[in-house]
């Protein structure tokens, strides 16, 4: 009987499936599912951010003294992005990172740092260079699957609104703006907040109920559709997919900040100092094939390199076994 | 969850949807018959006031009425759960109802366009770059298309499944029995 018991534990320890031996967190003291929990909240987030951003932008807007209905006027709104960007980081630090802080404390069943590893161990900044590197090559390979998405044809108020929106931005990247405060905007404010959503809460969450893989698939393919953006669907899912794996292949949070940092700054750097470059643009062109099967094949080497790096580490291990 | 909610959870759903659609068609009749100013501009926020007042408050009569039935034990949890689902179906139902509406009515989206156009129209202070920039946007949401009939329910979802959330939680809070009465 006791040998069965070990044998079930052993089984569900190495599932990663700890409901029976692990601690309740307050959520599951009060009744919530997981699911409600992961989807309930991101969508809650969603609004919330919404929420704020608008209000700090008409805030914004007012204490400037504009008209408030130049925030129908893509051409005025231009002239005011720095508003669009403090709502936008704004949002996003109280709702993407402080409000889901709140959240983990209510779902967590262990300790803060065993629930959003932040700290780093050893081999942290190792992967977090290569995820980066891994980021950085494979941007030609991004670029080749935005054109592939954007053979898809899509509704064309969504079209409309997309076009609208990036045109927008880069207005406003390719002007004389402050490439260190767009850094701040674009990319160091959403790489914290959003890995702290989507990495730290929602695919911790989601590992409890279901393998490894399709947590991270859910978080990813989240990832890709909240940003509003159907065009660029594949690659930003693609990119949330790489930044769930590697967390969970590192243990750690870090090297999904670092790459996804590394990621938008490069956008940002790229429309900045090379704005008629094809990569900067808002309408994608074919890449040239063999710079994108150049990106690809380079992109599996370093994964490849990265998970046999990985897999002896224990990362993972430590990852599943702390929920 | 378990299964006994769910017929209570699809008939407060039906009823709700039912009463929504009905305010909402008939404030986009009293919208067409109105004359061209600003308060046509209100209305589309009464009807979206209404869905978010009125819809929101299911999450909580379908626990309060579970409870009162069965006399069971609804955790916190357990009441954002119905509520959540609740607000999707009422949203589901009340856009799918919008829908057939457009085959008895196939020219009311036209005629609301039309109205707001006139409202637009009707506001001489405004330049003709910002009057352009509405008209675009409205256009951008011509509610006689399939495909913004099929965004709207699903921010409708959106927008009901939380607000159910939460009064769905509040229910259990009020309304559901305490582990030391049962």
């Amino acid at each position: 009987m006791e040998q069965q018991q070990q044998a079930d534990s052993s089984a569900t320890t190495h599932l990663g499936l700890h409901q029976t031996t692990a601690p309740r967190s307050k959520a599951e003291r009060a009744g919530f599912p997981d699911w409600i929990l992961v989807y309930g909240w991101i969508l809650i987030a969603f609004v919330l951010f919404q929420v704020i951003a608008s209000i700090i932008v008409l805030a914004g807007v007012l204490l400037r003294r504009a008209d408030i209905t130049d925030l129908l006027d893509p051409t005025s709104m231009t002239q005011m992005m720095d508003v669009l960007f403090l709502g936008n980081s704004m949002g996003q630090i109280l709702v993407f990172g402080g409000l889901t802080l709140l959240m983990i404390r209510f779902v967590k069943r262990t300790t803060w740092s065993e629930f959003l590893p932040f700290v780093p161990h050893s081999r942290v900044w190792k992967y977090s260079g290569l995820a980066a590197l891994v980021v950085l090559l494979g941007a030609p390979a991004v670029w080749f699957f935005a054109w592939l998405n954007s053979l898809i044809p899509l509704p064309q108020v969504l079209v409309d609104l997309e076009q609208q929106q990036t045109q927008m931005i880069e207005t406003f990247l390719k002007s004389d703006f402050n490439i260190m405060l767009a850094i701040f905007h674009v990319a160091l404010v959403p790489a914290i907040c959003e890995e702290i959503l989507y990495r730290g809460f929602a695919l911790r969450l989601l590992q409890r109920t279901k393998t490894i893989w399709v947590s991270i698939l859910i978080t990813g393919i989240i990832f890709g559709l909240y940003h509003l953006r159907l065009s660029q669907f594949i690659p930003l899912a693609l990119i949330g997919i790489f930044l769930g794996w590697i967390t969970v292949r590192s243990g750690s949070i870090i090297p999904a900040v670092i790459a996804h940092f590394v990621n938008n700054a490069f956008s940002v750097t790229l429309v900045k100092f090379m704005p008629d470059s094809p990569l900067s643009s808002s309408v994608p062109e074919m890449p040239p094939l063999w710079l994108a099967f150049l990106s690809i094949v380079l992109v599996f080497a370093l994964l490849y390199y990265l998970n046999t790096l990985t897999r002896d580490d224990g990362g993972e291990h430590v990852w599943q076994s702390t929920q | 969850m378990n299964n006994d909610t769910l017929p209570y959870i699809l008939r407060f759903s039906v009823i709700f949807a039912l009463v929504i659609s009905v305010i909402s068609t008939g404030l986009s009749y009293y919208m067409i018959s109105m004359e061209p100013s600003m308060t046509v501009f209100i209305i589309p926020s009464a009807i979206f006031l209404s869905l978010c007042i009125l819809g929101g408050l299911a999450g909580l009569f379908v626990v309060r009425s579970y409870v009162k039935d069965t006399e069971a034990m609804v955790k916190v949890g357990q009441g954002a759960v119905i509520g959540l689902i609740t607000g999707v179906i009422i949203a589901l139902t009340s856009g799918l109802i919008g829908i057939l509406w457009t085959f008895i009515d196939p020219t009311l989206g036209e005629r609301v366009v039309e109205a707001t156009m006139n409202a637009i129209d009707s506001m001489g202070d405004m330049d003709s770059s910002q009057r352009d920039a509405m008209v675009d946007q409205m256009m951008a949401n011509d509610p006689t298309k399939l495909s913004t009939q099929l965004m709207s329910m699903g921010i409708n979802s959106a927008v009901l499944g939380i607000v159910n959330m939460i009064t769905g939680m509040i229910g259990a809070s009020i309304f559901s029995k305490k582990e030391e009465e049962l």
